[in-house]
């Protein structure tokens, strides 16, 4: 299997890789509005406020939408196929895309899903698995 | 004053060209200045748009055209958003008098070449996406897709109806890449290629290269072509429309693009209402946004586009003449460049087989997701 290539992270990212790669999920919470989000950023998005904490996830949420891929666009994931990328409604309100881990079908909106840690050589990958209670 | 589209340009569409991008832009964009009847020279406005380099500037554009001089030139990195904001930028500029014929183009060697479909956008947002297998853009267009069939209660027979219906429209099209007739019953058999889309669902890449020439309305009416008038224009990103082209993790409702953000500026800015729009040029690098923008144009209610679509509304006898060419689905994919040329080509009354019977009014929109632009053309 040709190994994916890593991300890069960049001066506002490397928090939120270096705390996957501990297998933790933390998120930026804006201290003015209270708004999470996944991918951080020098500001909110919702309110303009530099004002950010960081608070760890339990990595619980449902799905938003979804897609499968039947066709690969990259050799790395030309042996993986079919495959399945999720975005997820994290609880705190955070969405976040991940894969969703083999053999999670059927997939439908509103599936309950928790967060999965898959390491790769260089960084860890934030993945899905259905929730243990998910119906 | 009022600005007005003067003449459309066009190379052949292809899967291999023989020719450099440049050559494709020249040729596209010296069609374009003769269909309206004027001399190369009277040219002094250039705009363009490209990804990741897959485009040629506009300055080596004016040097091969061998242009006098330019008083506009303009190269932005911007995908199928482009098309009908650039028209609006080049109307507003003659319409202040700071240049009075401005080509509108795109070039690429889109199949040969540089391949938008599987092209890796540098960008903040890439980090997330691409070592995870979430790599080419009709993921994230097949995402939205999902979601909004979803939530409207339509499923993939919608997508497939738009897919039908303007392969229709491409057996007449001498200029479409896809010909062939396409059944509700073939598309159903086709593989998923990123599940709800299908190979029929995708646009088809091609090498190419279309503009379009904008001018002032008073100047359009003494040359060679009836004037298209850009009678409104406008723009529109959400809020928080992302790090960067293809990261759309931050936009809350999936069922509803920048159609719908900008509709009520457009037709009011026209004083025109949906119900006056004779054809409709939605842009549609997937199947999905031509139902998305019918919906969100107020074209038809919340939930009905596909029903509209089956009902044969959008076909050249229906309601409402819907991606006339076939759309990028089946003419190729000049991403949206074509859509404008089409309308163009629509409200002169040059349509040909084709042609809408009504087509004092067309709208036409660029862009898939959380930002694009639209426009409304009219006879002059
Ligand atoms: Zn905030």
């Amino acid at each position: 299997m040709t190994e994916p290539t890593p991300p890069e992270p960049d001066q506002d990212s490397a928090s939120f890789w270096t705390a996957l790669a501990e297998h933790r999920l933390v998120l930026e919470r804006c201290t003015a509005c209270g708004r999470h989000r996944a991918a951080p950023v020098p500001a909110c998005p919702w309110c303009a406020s530099t004002g950010t904490e960081q608070v760890e996830s339990p990595g619980d949420g449902r799905v938003y939408s979804w897609v499968t891929v039947h066709r690969s666009f990259g050799a790395p994931f030309a042996d993986q196929v079919p495959y399945t990328i999720a975005l997820i409604d994290l609880t705190e309100g955070a969405r976040v895309l991940g894969r969703l881990e083999a053999g999670t079908s059927p997939v439908h909106a509103g599936l309950a899903v928790s967060a999965r840690f898959f390491d790769h050589p260089s960084w860890t990958e934030l993945r899905f698995a259905p929730a243990p209670e998910a119906s | 004053m009022t600005a007005a589209i003067a003449g459309v340009g066009y190379t052949e569409f292809s899967k291999a060209s023989g020719r450099s991008v440049l050559d494709l832009a020249r040729a596209a964009c010296e069609a374009a200045v003769a269909d309206a009847g004027l001399p190369l020279g009277a040219v002094d406005g250039i705009v363009g748009f490209s990804l990741m380099h897959d485009s040629v500037p506009s300055q080596a554009v004016a040097t091969v055209l061998a242009l006098p001089q330019l008083r506009l030139g303009l190269d932005v990195e911007l995908g199928g958003q482009a098309p009908c904001h650039l028209v609006g930028l080049a109307a507003s500029m003659v319409e202040t008098g700071q240049a009075d014929h401005v080509l509108v183009y795109r070039a690429m060697n889109g199949r040969s070449g540089a391949r938008v479909g599987t092209m890796q956008f540098a960008g903040l947002g890439a980090q997330y996406r691409y070592p995870i297998g979430y790599d080419a853009y009709l993921m994230y267009v097949a995402m939205w897709a999902r979601r909004f069939l979803l939530e409207t209660g339509q499923d993939d027979d919608d997508l497939g109806a738009v897919a039908v219906a303007q392969r229709q429209y491409a057996t007449t099209n001498e200029r479409a890449y896809r010909r062939a007739p396409l059944t509700l019953e073939q598309y159903r058999a086709e593989p998923y290629v990123v599940e709800p889309f299908r190979a029929s669902d995708c646009t088809v890449e091609v090498d190419g290269a279309c503009a379009v020439l904008v001018t002032s309305l008073d100047r359009a009416r003494d040359l060679r072509q009836p004037p298209a008038v850009v009678a409104a224009s406008v723009y529109r990103a959400g809020p928080r429309p992302g790090l960067d082209i293809g990261d759309h993790l931050l936009w809350d409702d999936y069922t509803r693009n920048y159609t719908s953000l900008l509709a009520d500026e457009l037709f009011g800015r026209a004083g025109l209402e949906p119900t006056d729009v004779h054809v409709a040029e939605i842009y549609d690098c997937f199947s999905s946004t031509v139902l998305i923008g019918l919906e969100g144009l107020g074209l038809c209610e919340r939930g009905t586009s596909g029903a509209f679509v089956r009902s044969g509304a959008t076909a050249l006898d229906g309601r409402l003449p819907t991606n006339t060419h076939g759309g990028l689905l089946a003419e190729g994919y000049l991403h949206g460049m074509n859509t404008v040329a089409e309308a163009v080509l629509q409200v002169q009354g040059r349509g040909g087989d084709r042609q809408a019977p009504r087509h004092d009014v067309a709208v036409v929109t660029s862009g898939a997701l959380m930002d694009g632009s639209a426009l409304l053309l009219t006879a002059g």
